[in-house]
């Protein structure tokens, strides 16, 4: 698979991407919570891996290579738009939250979750938003898996604090 | 079990990872403690409520985002092919009447007739000039309707041109020659192979 892909053959392309996009681009979008924003930045992080696949030795899955990718676009995506906030005099614009239309309980979770680091946010997404498990998270993330359970663990216990003072349930 | 036990395990309680003992213990103390069932609420909300926020890839996406590499081969492939394919033929047309070509030019009866009676044959000798040998010309000439010249110096301009080219692609026949010579007069010898290269090869030269 890995060395047809290096080839980009049409068949182990497909698969590589229908396997992958799904998750490629819910992360994004949990991260920059805007469809445009994530449409586009999946396209971006697909540029970025074929262009790198000539270099890709296969140390990871190419699937967790690609997330891998994708979580770090999502940190420079990230950057660049805090950047541009404190640019903007501080203002935090309420269309890139992604909560036009979300249900009582989406808005708590999106509440709770933008109470998080950069870091602990991308590791909730990855594990309890997109299902990852913690040996992948581990790999995506490049940290050992007891450096993963714990931090996971605390998230977590951050996100029911975090609920707690909203009020809920 | 006290609550900070419980509430240690409290979300792997809720996502089922644990024994059945511990699992036992825990929903115990839940039963008893107001507190950490209200944790255990808020644990079971992000079990449960985190995994609804997965997105699905909008469709046309997947397209938008393969390599560009195989894009082009999409369009490239079958453009290329038929580019191939014509070249193949027009060039493939060209070899044939380059070969056959020598042949009739042996009985040589065909060629003189047509070229003497039309004057056009400046054009039609010159064009040919790298790919076709002698024999091709006077075919040429004829096919194409042009009005009339004089083609008075026929023995002269016949030598210079098929000489150059002749060995080439076949030993001139003697009888050959005189006979396209005839029709082609010299002046049109050099302007025709130029007027032949643009109209009839413009592709490969």
């Amino acid at each position: 698979m890995i060395e047809e892909l290096r080839r980009l053959e049409r068949g182990a392309v497909d698969d590589f991407v229908r396997s992958t996009i799904d998750r490629v681009y819910s992360l994004l979008y949990g991260i920059l919570r805007h469809k445009q924003e994530a449409e586009d930045a999946t396209q971006e992080v697909y540029m970025r891996a074929w262009k790198a696949l000539p270099n890709y030795r296969g140390d990871a899955a190419p699937e967790t290579w690609i997330y891998r990718i994708a979580i770090n676009y999502g940190r420079d995506a990230i950057a660049r738009r805090q950047k541009e906030r404190k640019h903007a005099g501080g203002e935090v614009d309420e269309n890139i939250t992604g909560r036009e239309g979300a249900t009582e309980e989406r808005l708590m979770l999106l509440e709770a979750l933008s109470t998080l680091s950069e870091d602990r946010r991308l590791l909730v997404l990855a594990v309890d938003v997109e299902g990852f498990s913690i040996e992948e998270a581990a790999e995506i993330f490049e940290l050992p898996e007891g450096t993963i359970k714990s931090r996971l663990h605390r998230t977590r216990e951050m996100l029911r604090a975090a609920l707690k003072i909203g009020g809920t349930p | 079990m006290k609550c900070p036990q419980a509430l240690r395990h409290i979300d792997e309680y809720v996502r089922g990872n644990l024994s059945a003992e511990l699992s036992g213990d825990i929903l115990h103390h839940l039963r008893a403690c107001a507190s950490c069932a209200e944790e255990e609420c808020r644990s079971r909300l992000l079990a449960e409520g985190l995994p609804r926020l997965r997105k699905t890839a909008p469709p046309g996406l997947a397209a938008r985002v393969m390599p560009p590499k195989i894009h082009r081969a999409i369009w490239w492939t079958p453009a290329l092919a038929a580019s191939l394919i014509v070249g193949l033929i027009l060039f493939g047309s060209d070899r044939e009447k380059d070969i056959p070509a020598p042949a009739p030019p042996m009985q040589a009866p065909p060629a003189p007739i047509p070229i003497a009676e039309s004057p056009v044959v400046d054009e039609p000798p010159a064009r040919p000039a790298p790919r076709t040998s002698p024999p091709q010309l006077p075919r040429e000439v004829i096919a194409e309707p042009e009005p009339v010249a004089p083609p008075p110096p026929i023995a002269e301009a016949l030598p210079a041109p098929p000489a150059a080219r002749a060995p080439v692609v076949q030993p001139p026949a003697p009888a050959e020659r005189p006979i396209a010579r005839e029709a082609a007069p010299p002046r049109s010898f050099s302007t025709g192979a130029k007027i032949g290269t643009d109209t009839d090869f413009p592709d490969t030269e």
